[in-house]
This record gives C-alpha cells, structure tokens and sequence, in this order.
C-alpha cells in the first residue's frame, strides 16, 4: 500500500472515531433531578452512579442532621399506669447525638417540681370496703433519673394539611436511680397521728422512709417514642418510658415487695444545639 | 506495511471503545425517583373515598376492678382528604382482677376478714364488692367521626414506600353490661370458699342492660400494601353511671379504657 493510500484509509476510519472521542471528553448535561439529594454525579458512569447510589430512600432531604449535636428537651410528664398511685411533673433530658441513629442521654425529673398523689381505686376500696393496698403499693416515686441509649432507625416525614413534618421513632433503654416516699404509720418517725388530714396518705400523709434503703434504688428504664421537626432546630418529642424497679415497705414488722412499673408518658420540646 | 496494519488495528479498537461511550441515566433503577414528584408527596393510599374494614384485637388497659378482651369490626369511609366516619361493633369478655379475687383482695377480705363471712356467717349474704366501675361491658356499637390529618413516610427499607396515617376519633354510641355476683359456699372456711356467676363466656349476651357512651381514641395506621394496612389505637368508653358513694345514689363517668390493634382492608 503506498503512503498516500495508507494517509487516506487512516483519515478515513478516523473519521467516526473522532465525534466518538470528542463526546466522551466532554462533560455530559447534569440531571434535573427533583430530588437532588441523591442526585447520581453527572459525569460518572451507570456502574459508579449504581455504587454511589446503593440506597434511594423514600423519604430524601432531611430536614435536620443530629450527628455530632446536643439535643435538649425540657419535659411534661405523667404516669398512664396509675393503678394505686399516679405522678405528673417536670423533667429535662439532655443527649449527644454519637450518630444520626444513635444518641447518648442524660433524663431528670425536676425535684419539688410536679405532685404524686393515690389513684381513685385507692379511696374507693377504703372507703367503702375499709380496705388499703399493701404499703409497698403505695409508695409514691418522688424522683428519677438516669443514663440511656437512644436508638433511632426510621424515619420519615408526614403532612399536616400540606405542611410536611419530620419526624422518627425511636426506642430507648437505660439505667438510673429513683427516689420514693412511704405512706405514714401514724406516731412513728415524724410522723404523729395527726398528720396528713383527710385525703393524701388515706388520712396519714407521706413521708421519706426511714431505712435510706427503702428510698433510693437502681432502676432500669424501657421505651421508645416519636420526634417531630418543624424546623431544623425544634421540635416535639412524644414518648412513653417504663422506669421499673424493686421497692419494699416494712409496716407493723410486715414487709411487703413488689416490682415497681411506672409507665410514664413524655411529652416534651426539643431543641438541637 | 506493518505500520499500516499497527495503525489499523489502534485505530479499529478506539472506535471499539469510542462505541460505548458513558452513557448517564437519571433513573438507574427505572423506579422513577428522580423524574416525579417527590415521593413524599405521592400519597399511594389517598384518604379521600377510602373505605375500609378493619378487624381489631381489643384488650383493655389501666384496668380497676375488670379486665377485658375481645375483638372489634370497624368500617370507615373518608367523605374528604382528612374527614372520615365510622361504624364499629365489638365484643369482649371481662374478667375480675385479682384486686377483687385475691385472697387478700375485696371478696377475700369479706370472707376472711375479722367480720367476714367465715367468722361471722351473716355476713355471708352479701360479698359483693360494693365498688363503682364493677360492671363488665360486652358488646358495643358506635357511630364514631374520624379525623386523619397527618399522612406522611417512613424510611423502613430503602425503597420500600410505607406510609403512615395517623388519626383521632370521637363519637357516640352503646354497650351492653354485666354483673359478676359472688356467693358464698355453704359453711365457708377459707377466702376462697364462694363461688362466682354471671362471668361466663357471652353471660349478659351482647347488649344487656345497655348504656349510652362517648368514645374517644387516637391511633395509626402503617400501609403495607395497597389492600392492607396495620392499625393500632387507643380508644376510651366513657359513660354516665350511678354508685351510692354514702350519701344516696350519685352520678359518676365511668371509664374503661382499651388497646386495640389489627388488621384494616382497604375496600375501594
């Protein structure tokens, strides 16, 4: 083959090739996703937009990040389980946020803050049958708190009348301490026969109880609950915790014990820092 | 001539490779994520013109003197996006706590307590406890309006779309109740010498010595399918009563509150 010929058949077949080559250099139009938060990157090929895109998940562009952040919430609680005994106040729980699923938190409930009081079972069964629970049924949790592991998987956002909210569940389980009070055992301790009045303790009032072991022990907590977001630095917490724990009464050299379950409810504001 | 077929062959591969050029694919999974709407914003069960029959587990919580268990049918209709109303019929079986049936509990006490029956056998007439909230509801039938203003999505498994509807309800409507009686056995000698009646399975049928009650509840629906769909809730039987508390007959509400959850099949 002579040179001019060679020089032609090599233009010739470079002739498809060039667009080919000049397409792949330059950049291709990005998408117009409408949820660019998982937009696949504009210049990569599918295999590496399916590696980079591994998850799409329904729910897209979250609202807020918690990862590395302090969340404070301060607290309205009340019992849902008030069988002998109900309580109702205030508490304040502070978290760091270790990842986006996952939190460490410090809950309180506010001394003097808040009342404790005997369900309506209590004075009807002594009133009108003359009857009172076992002394250990009537102790009244007067403080709580302790150290838990916050576990958050899903999430998700919800509409209220066109206005989107974010939200996740979460579940929560911990250790801490709590704090009770005794019913009065009339002229013993500080108690004299006539304290109370009519109505709180059944006529005899509450008191700490005298053995410091009968007033604070170890509990463990269980529960789980909602957050919603309004924004990216607020919102509501809604959350139902079971503080469980072993108490015993000693009245008229009768010991009673019982497992202590107060399912409290929690309803509270948080705030990201 | 050897450097023309080099040539050739270098040039037959590039246009090879210059053949499948990098193609970009604003929809890999072919599940249209990045060309509609939002996600969030395509609600897959549209409330509006729903109806849907749900079949409830029933167990009461917070319970005094009686607890319950039973089953409730419910069939809603969505007039609107978020207004709804609803038609449920329940049964349950109730059964003494161990407040009243313990031997330290209410009829326990009456018969073994230093007055009770056993030491003093007139007062075996009479064991009853004399409590207000004793009675034992059996069937309901409500009328009930639905509001369910929050819909919305939850990440479960990425791609998955479950979505979530949470509502409130309130309404009107009417249960049936019954009595347990406790008698003593002849010549008693211990607590639990009485026996108890009127607490049998369907005993007191299902709308006997009716009442008129409020309901209220809240609850949440978790869509699976588009026929199928989890519902837990809470609801409250809230009716006007009478109980001597001493000083002559007094009316009272009497509340009897329940957990419920199961299935809901959507209709149409």
């Amino acid at each position: 083959m002579s040179t001019p010929r060679l020089v032609a058949l090599t233009a010739l077949l470079s002739l498809p090739a060039a667009p080919l080559w000049a397409q792949a250099d330059e950049p291709a139009a990005p998408p117009t996703p409408v949820e660019p938060a998982v937009a696949p990157a504009p210049a990569a090929p599918v295999e590496e937009a399916l590696e980079q895109d591994e998850s799409i998940y329904v729910v897209q562009r979250r609202v807020y990040s918690k990862k590395g952040a302090f969340e404070l919430t301060p607290l309205f609680y009340t019992s849902l389980n008030n069988k002998f005994v109900g309580h109702f106040g205030l508490g304040l729980a502070a978290a760091y946020h270790v990842r986006e699923n996952l939190a460490l938190e410090l809950q309180s409930s506010v001394p003097y803050v808040g009342d404790r009081f005997f369900s309506a079972l209590v004075y009807e069964v002594y009133q009108q049958e003359q009857l009172t629970p076992e002394a250990v049924d009537l102790k009244q949790m007067d403080y709580f708190g302790g150290l838990s592991v916050l576990f958050s998987a899903l999430y998700g956002k919800m509409e209220l009348y066109s206005w989107l909210i974010d939200y996740d569940f979460f579940v929560t389980a911990g250790v801490g301490f709590v704090s009770t009070i005794e019913t009065c055992v009339p002229e013993r301790g500080d108690c004299s026969e006539e304290v109370g009045g009519t109505g709180q303790g059944i006529g005899r009032g509450v008191h700490s109880p005298e053995e410091a072991g009968d007033r604070f022990k170890l509990s463990g907590n269980l529960g789980g609950g909602m957050r919603f977001f309004f924004s990216d630095r607020l919102g509501l917490r809604l959350e139902i915790r079971d503080v469980v724990y072993s108490d015993r009464a000693v009245e008229s050299n009768e010991v009673t014990t019982d497992i202590r379950n107060n399912v409290l409810f929690f309803l509270g504001l948080s705030v990201l820092l | 001539m050897r450097n023309a077929w080099v040539t050739l062959s270098l040039l037959l591969a590039a246009s090879s490779a210059a053949a499948q050029p990098p193609r970009y694919d604003d929809d890999p999974f072919g599940d249209a994520d990045f060309k509609d709407a939002p996600l969030i914003l395509d609600v897959s069960y549209p409330t509006r013109g729903r109806g849907q029959l749900s079949l409830l587990f029933t167990s009461s919580v917070i319970d005094k003197y009686t607890t319950h268990l039973g089953g409730t049918l419910q069939l809603d209709y969505h007039f609107t996006r978020t207004l709804g109303a609803a038609l449920a019929v329940g049964f349950l079986h109730g059964q003494l706590t161990n407040i009243v049936t313990d031997d330290a509990g209410i009829i326990g006490n009456k018969m073994r307590g230093q007055n009770g029956c056993v030491n003093n056998p007139a007062n075996c007439a009479n064991i009853n406890p004399n409590v207000p909230d004793y009675n034992q509801i059996t069937g309901v039938i409500d009328a009930l309006a639905v509001w369910s203003p929050l819909y919305g999505k939850i990440n479960v498994v990425s791609e998955i779309d479950v979505n979530l509807q949470a509502f409130v309800l309130g309404g009107l409507g009417a249960n049936g109740t019954r009595r347990v009686e406790a008698t003593a056995k002849p010549n008693p000698r211990a607590a639990n010498d009485y026996t108890l009646s009127g607490g049998e399975f369907f005993a007191g049928g299902f709308m006997s010595d009716p009442k008129f009650h409020f309901t209220i509840g809240v609850g949440l629906q978790v869509f699976f399918a588009h026929f199928i769909a989890l519902r837990v809730e809470t609801r409250g039987i809230l009716f006007p009563d009478t109980f001597d508390f001493g000083a002559g007959d007094e009316t009272y509400l009497s509340q009897y509150w329940f957990f419920q959850a199961g299935l809901g099949f959507i209709l149409f």
